[in-house]
């Protein structure tokens, strides 16, 4: 039988049990709190330390990684000194480290940047660590939540997002010509393109991405493809809309079979990381003999792409994507939409509360 | 509805019948086959350089072992024997049996990760080429394995490099040569996956001994039936220019080495050259350019399948190859090939779409009021008139329209070839200057202005889609795949299954438009740009009405000799133009020849003429300096 996966029990809170928590658990005053988060164009950036500042006072110390990228726009650079500046000014202690996200001669380095900036903090100096991930890109806060798990021994490890799908829509990454694996997710059984066994593909669809999704097929090569569509959802006919936006992917190139679909609760990391789990497990016994090897692709919501991210934690999958160039962003229309922020999400990865 | 064209079909399929089906021999035989037959290909270093998309990797997957014997296998099948001859011609097999044992080993980003440790450069470079090494010598024993033979079954003969250095490479038996090589890859990948690599001093033993297969191996001997047979190996890296540009150099000078007997190529994008050099390589003639610190051109055989040499065969041939790959996609799908429409070229009307009356009866109108306003005389149009009616183009008879389109340049040309008529009574008909001439490109030039006046069908027909492909097959499947699509369309809904000059143009120009929109590459925003303004520039200058220029522009000219220095007067240009080039929104046409000056051009791409209806002819270029270049080189227009 199966051993219980390790986040099968995990504690997740959402808003005002999130705020509860800052104030009952976080606020003690043997408690000393890092906050890593993006310090970015991300209208999402200051949302968090600005909660955690009001309860935890002087004990909050904070790493602000900003993202650099080639090819961004001033007015990306702008809004994001606008959040520095505000961030600075609640947790003016904290440090700020640009990461840069591609090399000179383009290629993606920022996983790697931003696992050497955090391994130069004094981790064993806090009792809890907080990764913020609303204002990170995958490509840096997945291999930062690696690291803090592999290197926590006391420390309460959290991850902290705000769950705002429509932003997530709003703000457009300009996909970079190649895929990858995201830094330390490599998986087990060396690179994608070498492996034998069954290689079954499990990318999250996401509006305007089939550019990016179609190149990490092609870097993949899957034997089979079961896209992940967020079912309930805050628009109910997303997955609709999804399926018919990615109509020629799933017919012609990834030739899709019609119930190899895979429904996820956007709103429920647990629930798309206990069915990658579960579809995992059913692989392990059909391909014994040949091997099974898992690929994810979470490009789509923040809170859904932490599943994935458990998942891949957990049974060592890789995890392929395309880096952002650039990000395009109608701030206008983002203003408009977003006329109160998201829920804040709060997930308890590591630490006391599992003895 | 699967539709093949979508990808190519070539990176899907995993059987290899099903790989041979689709490929097509022209490739080989244009690229390959004269270095082939002096093994030019096998005892040196060889450089293939191309755009992406250009099928750099399909060509290399042909060679693979598992393919080769594939064929092998299948060779009374009549429609593989091109194949056959062609690898035959290329070396590649020889008395019905494999001479190679090629592995393409696709050159992914853990190669370059290795180039971020925080070591000295030279353990850098041990690394990788350990891994480069392990990674091969999986891959032929994966290869070998596919077909049969097991690794007990395989032996090396060295090239008689020392014991140690055999012994390092795990023996001559192929089990301790496999054996060693996963111990090697395990310990490397280790450090690759990390999220940390461990400080120098605690990398392991397994992953820093001295391990140089590449130095031992000469040639493998494995079982091929009955008897044993030597097969020479052979390395093929792919996509190279994921490398860091220093790995790249390091890598390239390894393998130049004459002593190595292990056949090696390298295949890899032109932007990984920095933009001197790249731009360099097209401007110099085959053969001559260098590699980035490798100063001994003579010691590689560099293949370059971008736009160069002789362009009209490329045009030729790539036309050829093209058609031959669309007809054996086309027998892919089901919808076709049931109904035995298996040729593109006969579902793609090639005839033009004449103007309505209406439109005629207002085309009529223009040419009189322009006939009024250069205060030509009705003798003299006339005149001009039977000169079009007695013009025959090579396919068909003109229509209305085209006469009409016709005689409007001819009244233009009249009109800048006679002097003032100020000077002179309204019924004077001078005679001009210079003789006017109908022939090809008045024709040509009347179908543009009709496409930019009234919407009038230009681009239809096989060659037209060839053409506007820029000799890259990705490119070509992507354009076609849309046709294709509204065939299939068509069959499904009972209707006759070729396609209309108009439908063609109007899925090709709409495609191009999003292919522009959907561009995504280092210096994006400066090429696209770029690629606006001098396509615009084109345009005023085709669609003058009296057509000086012909078929019409579609480059844009520079002195060859002042395009030489651009690399010392802007590199920053050098840098937009190398990626423009790379991906294929600009041909660099060097040394082209005309009003007695030598000239470099740089010819828009084809999607960039599809989008804003630009001649698909060649030659006809607006003239400009490196300086007026330099001003286009900005992210917005």
């Amino acid at each position: 039988m199966t051993a219980e996966p390790r986040w099968e029990r995990c504690i997740v809170q959402r808003d005002g049990d999130v705020v509860a928590f800052t104030r009952d658990f976080l606020s003690q005053a043997h408690r000393k709190v890092l906050l890593i988060a993006g310090g970015g164009f991300d209208p999402r950036t200051t949302r968090s330390c600005g909660i955690l500042a009001d309860h935890v006072g002087e004990r909050l110390q904070a790493l602000f990684l900003r993202e650099e990228r080639p090819s961004a726009a001033s007015e990306l650079r702008d809004h994001a000194e606008r959040n520095l500046a505000e961030l600075l000014k609640v947790v003016p202690t904290a440090q700020v480290v640009p990461v840069s996200i591609f090399a000179p001669d383009h290629a993606v380095i920022g996983g790697r940047e931003a696992v050497k900036a955090v391994s130069r903090m004094q981790l064993d100096q806090f009792t809890d660590i907080i990764l913020d991930c609303s204002a990170l890109s995958r490509g840096v806060n997945f291999p930062v939540i690696k690291f803090l798990l592999e290197v926590a021994v006391r420390q309460n490890i959290h991850v902290f997002v705000t769950d705002e799908p429509a932003t997530d829509d709003t703000i457009v990454p300009v996909p970079w010509e190649q895929a990858s694996n995201i830094h330390g997710f490599r998986g087990t059984v060396g690179p994608v393109s070498q492996v034998g066994p069954a290689r079954l593909w499990l990318p999250q669809l996401v509006r305007g991405q089939n550019v990016a999704l179609d190149l990490i097929y092609r870097t993949v090569e899957p034997h089979d493809v079961c896209p992940i569509l967020p079912f309930p959802a805050s628009d109910p006919k997303l997955p609709d809309w999804l399926i018919e936006a990615f109509a020629t992917e799933m017919e012609s190139g990834w030739q899709v079979d019609p119930r190899n679909i895979v429904y996820a609760d956007e709103k429920g990391p647990l629930d798309l990381y206990r069915a990658i789990l579960r579809i995992d497990d059913a692989r392990k016994v059909i391909f014994e003999s040949y091997g099974s090897q898992i690929v994810l692709s979470p490009i789509g919501s923040k809170l859904l792409s932490l599943g994935a991210l458990l998942a891949a934690l957990e049974r060592d999958f890789p995890v392929v994507y395309v880096e952002a160039l650039e990000y395009k962003v109608d701030f206008a229309a983002l203003d408009r939409q977003r006329k109160e922020p998201g829920i804040l999400v709060h997930l308890w990865l590591k630490g006391e509360a599992y003895g | 509805m699967d539709n093949p064209f979508e990808r190519r079909a070539t990176e899907q399929v995993r059987n290899e019948e099903a790989f041979l089906a689709l490929i097509s021999p022209d490739p080989i035989t244009a690229y390959l086959s004269r270095y082939g037959s002096n093994r030019q290909l096998y005892d040196r270093l060889v450089v293939i350089l191309g755009t992406p998309g250009s099928g750099k990797t399909t060509m290399a997957k042909l060679f693979e072992f598992p393919m080769v014997t594939a064929l092998l296998r299948n060779s009374s099948v009549p429609s593989y024997r091109p194949l056959l001859t062609a690898l035959a011609d290329c070396g590649c097999i020889a008395d019905g049996v494999p001479t190679l044992l090629a592995h393409r080993l696709s050159l992914e980003s853990d190669y370059r990760e290795i180039w971020e440790f925080p070591y000295p450069e030279e353990s850098r470079d041990g690394l990788l080429k350990s891994l480069l090494q392990a990674r091969t010598i999986l891959g032929w024993f994966r290869h070998l394995t596919r077909t049969g033979i097991a690794p007990r079954q395989v032996r090396v003969i060295s090239t008689g490099a020392s014991a140690a250095a055999v012994e390092a490479m795990g023996g001559l038996s192929g089990e301790g040569i496999l054996a060693r090589a996963q111990q090697v890859e395990n310990e490397i990948y280790g450090i690759v996956g990390a999220l940390l690599p461990p400080s120098l001093d605690k990398l392991t033993k397994g992953a820093t001994d001295a391990y140089r297969p590449f130095d031992v191996i000469d040639r493998f001997v494995v079982p091929a039936g009955e008897k044993s047979i030597e097969v020479r190996p052979l390395i093929i890296l792919d996509d190279a220019h994921i490398l860091h540009p220093v790995q790249f150099a390091n890598t390239s000078r390894w393998l130049l080495r004459r002593e190595l007997l292990v056949a090696r190529w390298v295949l890899t994008r032109f932007d990984i050259l920095p933009p001197d050099e790249a731009l360099s390589v097209l401007l110099t003639a085959p053969g001559n350019a260098e590699l980035p610190g490798i100063t001994t051109a003579r010691e590689i055989t560099q293949i370059t399948m971008q736009s160069r040499g002789d362009r009209r065969e490329q045009r030729t041939q790539f036309r050829r190859m093209a058609k031959d790959m669309a007809n054996r996609y086309l027998s892919q799908m089901p919808e076709f090939a049931s109904r035995k429409l298996v040729s593109l070229e006969s579902l793609l009307i090639d005839e033009s779409e004449h103007l309505t009356d209406a439109k005629t009866a207002d085309l009529a109108d223009r040419v009189d009021a322009n006939q009024r306003r250069l205060k030509i005389t009705e003798e003299r149009k006339q005149r001009l008139r039977a000169e079009v009616d007695s013009y025959r183009p090579a396919a068909g008879d003109l229509g209305e329209d085209e006469r009409l389109a016709m005689l409007n340049i001819l009244l233009h040309r009249y009109a800048k070839r006679t002097p003032q008529t100020g000077l002179f009574p309204e019924s004077a008909d001078p005679e001009p200057s210079r003789p006017l001439s109908v022939d090809i490109s008045v024709f040509d030039a009347a179908c543009l202005h009709l496409l930019h006046a009234f919407d009038r069908p230009y681009y239809f027909g096989i060659d037209d889609l060839c053409d506007a492909s820029s000799e890259n097959a990705e490119q070509f499947l992507r354009l076609a795949a849309i046709l294709v699509d509204a065939i299939a369309t068509r069959l499904i809904r009972g209707r006759t299954a070729s396609l209309k000059a108009r439908e063609q143009q109007q899925l090709l120009r709409d495609r191009a438009a999003a292919f522009i929109k959907d561009w995504n590459f280092p210096q994006v925003d400066f090429v696209r740009t770029m690629v606006d303004l001098l396509a615009q520039r084109c345009r005023a200058v085709s669609l003058e009405p009296n057509a000086w220029i012909g078929a019409g522009a579609n480059a844009y000219g520079i002195l060859q000799e002042e395009f030489e220095r651009l690399s010392t007067v802007s590199p920053e240009l050098g840098r937009t133009l190398k990626y423009a080039i790379a991906y294929n929104a600009i041909t660099l046409v060097p040394q082209y020849e005309c009003k007695n000056k030598v000239w470099c051009l740089l010819e828009l791409g084809g999607i960039p003429k599809l989008h804003y209806g630009l001649t698909l002819k060649r030659g006809g270029f607006i003239e400009g300096t490196l300086d007026e270049l330099r001003t286009y080189n900005r992210s917005t227009p």
